[in-house]
């Protein structure tokens, strides 16, 4: 057992709120999940997927698996289920593109023109994804999380 | 035969008309009808609260009427004391005496030790307080910190601070905490005091944000406080998308919660504006939080408080019980027993709860809870956003067309151009069609039959000349209506260009009032960023070091 960071776990639960590091992979669920979600996000993350769109139109497979392996390591206690379906950001490769999206599942980087569908769920970020005040937004099941240029976290409901 | 048709076409005209009236009557009749039942209803809501709340006032004050006379002692006390103009006697006998009315109630055997302790009768003076803190030793401990205070004991007053806080479950905490909170933002504290607070305060949030839930249960109701902040109306500044939009719904919300930022912005700016003046004597200070004290924090009078701010929430609310009731969502932690020290930081910020509270005590709850609050209010702002519709759907009678921000104005004529031509192609095509030729076909028929069948030759020559005339009838209608009909799409066309172009400079200042509103909430955000907790803590009357909290 690692030794616990702070303090010993006491009766009420342990201190979910620090972001786990060590080895030890503990499956987090309700509140505990969603304070999780909130913790700022790592420079290095931000640094990573803020170039999401860097590579231009031809960003290849194995670019895109590395910047999913980011997301991964970001959130090492998330199981699978709990992972988020897919990153929407603001396209900077001008007209027509206005959104891009990097597909978990499928590590895919995709470019999308004005007003076509973006699929698989992530079209609900669209509105918030092509803010010019948020550096990307996390797509999730159940919400929407906008990701500051400083790795703030804000939360949206679906 | 035409004729009769045609009058039977105007009966029927005419029925529909009626009808259509009929029915704008009965729509109107039905709208008022529910606007009656429920203004009556809100008004039979305003006359049950008003009687009720008398009621429980009237209760409040038979069972709680006793306390309020000893309350009122409490600073009468120290007053008298500080002027020397009651005898010793006087005060010992009124506090005796307050003692053996009010069984069980902590705030007389308090009194009694603060009359012992001014006629310096020790032993009196430690029993009393003894029974003081058995019965709530909490507030015992708080009266004394102020008290020694006031008397400028500074060792004994920090002794019962650190008492006071030792007793104290950052989870649990009493209501009468924002007495500390207060004491700190009027400076009544002295330096060690203030120092001493700083550190159990900033232990209790350290310890408060290390539990998962308590503080993501405050930012849900900063989070609903804010959407309560959205304005219900919007001024009739874009009468074309109201009526040629199905998106408007979507847009006047998405307008609307914008808003927010503007009402928030105002509040916090009206909240840190200008400088705060406390009273230069230290005395009036503490007196006002020694009334505070023992008067709105007991914790036996609060079922019937409860039900008080019920009941004034509806008639403040003109009846409205649905919007009663969400407000009473918003406050009901403030009359809890016991909450976490974030709670009552919320309920102090927001203003809620029993008893008045100073602006200064607002001021620096509001600066202690800005963490959470930026967090919610960021929450707000993107679900704000991510509720703005991408695209507007415009609806001309039989056309719709789509805009993203007004800028494919031309595209969206030319597309209504197209389509009303289409339709004025369609309908002249419908007046040209066989049907209008029917006449003349049979016309030709009885000329043809006329020819073969010599014996009823005349009558179909008469039948020829019916349908001959017949033909030359729908000629000169089919004249007439083509020039109705040209008239009507030329209106169409007008209409329907000067109507486009209406809903694009529409969309346009629409989407120029959400980027500016929107652009507030960063400026609200930058804002909420620059408050430190620090700033708002009191300067203290004496002169000494100035701790941030």
């Amino acid at each position: 057992m690692p030794r616990p960071l702070l303090r010993p776990p006491t009766s009420e639960g342990p201190l979910t709120r620090v972001p786990s590091t060590g080895p030890t992979k503990r499956t987090l669920t309700g509140d505990a999940l969603t304070a999780r979600l909130r913790v700022k996000r790592s420079a290095a993350y931000m640094t990573a997927l803020m170039k999401l769109d860097a590579g231009g139109h031809g960003i290849n497979r194995e670019t895109a698996r590395a910047l999913v392996d980011t997301v991964r390591i970001e959130f090492p206690e998330l199981t699978m289920d709990q992972l988020l379906l897919g990153i929407v950001a603001k396209c900077y490769l001008g007209e027509p593109f206005e959104i891009h999206t990097l597909d978990i599942a499928g590590c895919i980087v995709t470019h999308f023109k004005r007003g076509e569908p973006m699929p698989g769920g992530l079209e609900k970020a669209r509105a918030i994804g092509v803010n010019p005040y948020y550096a990307f937004v996390e797509v999730y099941p159940t919400s929407v999380r906008a990701i500051r240029a400083d790795g703030g976290v804000t939360v949206t409901e679906i | 035969m035409s004729s009769q048709i045609n009058s039977l076409s105007a009966d029927v005209q005419t029925i529909e008309h009626a009808s259509v009236a009929l029915q704008i009557q009965l729509t109107s009749l039905t709208a008022d009808f529910h606007q009656f039942v429920q203004h009556d209803s809100a008004h039979k809501e305003i006359q049950i609260s008003e009687t009720r709340i008398v009621r429980v006032r009237q209760e409040v004050e038979a069972t709680f009427g006793f306390y309020a006379e000893i309350r009122r002692r409490a600073t009468g006390i120290l007053q008298a004391s500080d002027l020397a103009i009651v005898r010793q006697e006087t005060m010992r006998s009124s506090t005796e005496e307050a003692m053996i009315g009010a069984p069980g109630y902590w705030l007389a055997p308090a009194l009694v030790a603060l009359s012992a302790w001014i006629a310096d009768k020790r032993e009196l003076a430690e029993k009393a307080l003894l029974e003081a803190m058995r019965r709530d030793d909490c507030k015992t401990s708080l009266l004394m910190t102020l008290v020694c205070r006031r008397l400028g004991r500074h060792d004994a007053s920090r002794a019962w601070l650190v008492r006071y806080f030792s007793l104290q479950d950052p989870f649990a905490l009493d209501r009468d905490v924002i007495v500390l909170v207060d004491a700190l933002a009027s400076g009544v504290f002295g330096a060690a005091s203030i120092a001493k607070s700083h550190e159990a305060i900033g232990a209790w949030l350290q310890e408060i944000a290390n539990r998962v839930g308590v503080i993501e249960e405050q930012r849900a109701r900063w989070n609903a406080a804010l959407h309560g902040m959205k304005p219900s109306s919007l001024a009739n500044r874009y009468p074309y998308l109201e009526k040629y939009s199905p998106s408007w719904p979507h847009l006047r919300d998405g307008l609307l919660g914008v808003g927010i930022n503007g009402v928030f912005g105002d509040k916090v700016k009206q909240m840190f504006g200008g400088e705060i003046v406390l009273s230069p004597r230290l005395v009036e200070r503490v007196d006002g939080l020694v009334d505070s004290l023992v008067k709105n924090f007991d914790d036996a009078e609060l079922p019937l408080r409860r039900q008080e701010r019920r009941l004034q929430l509806v008639i403040d609310a003109d009846g409205d019980r649905a919007a009663a009731d969400a407000q009473f969502a918003i406050e009901t932690q403030a009359f809890q027993e016991q909450a976490s020290f974030i709670s009552v930081l919320t309920n102090a910020a927001l203003g809620i709860g029993v008893g008045d509270l100073s602006r200064a005590t607002q001021r620096l709850a509001f600066a202690m809870s800005v963490p959470w609050i930026v967090e919610a209010y960021d929450d707000v702002v993107a679900d704000v956003r991510t509720k703005q519709p991408g695209t507007i759907d415009l609806k001309i009678e039989t056309w719709s067309g789509v805009t993203t921000d007004g800028g494919n104005e031309a595209a969206l004529l030319e597309d209504l151009e197209s389509h009303i031509t289409a339709e004025e192609s369609a309908q002249f095509a419908k007046l040209n069609g066989v049907g209008f030729w029917w006449s003349s076909i049979a016309a030709a028929l009885c000329v043809i039959l006329a020819a073969v069948v010599h014996p009823f030759a005349v009558t179909w020559l008469v039948f020829a000349a019916t349908f001959g005339t017949i033909q030359g009838i729908s000629y000169l209608m089919r004249i007439s209506k083509t020039k109705r009909l040209k008239t009507h799409f030329a209106s169409r066309r007008e209409a329907g260009a000067s109507i486009v172009k209406a809903l694009c400079a529409e969309v346009v200042d629409l989407r120029e009032e959400v980027t500016r509103e929107d652009a507030r909430a960063e400026s609200v955000r930058t804002k909420l960023g620059e408050i430190r907790s620090g700033e708002h803590v009191g300067a203290a009357v004496e002169q000494g070091r100035r701790i941030v909290a």
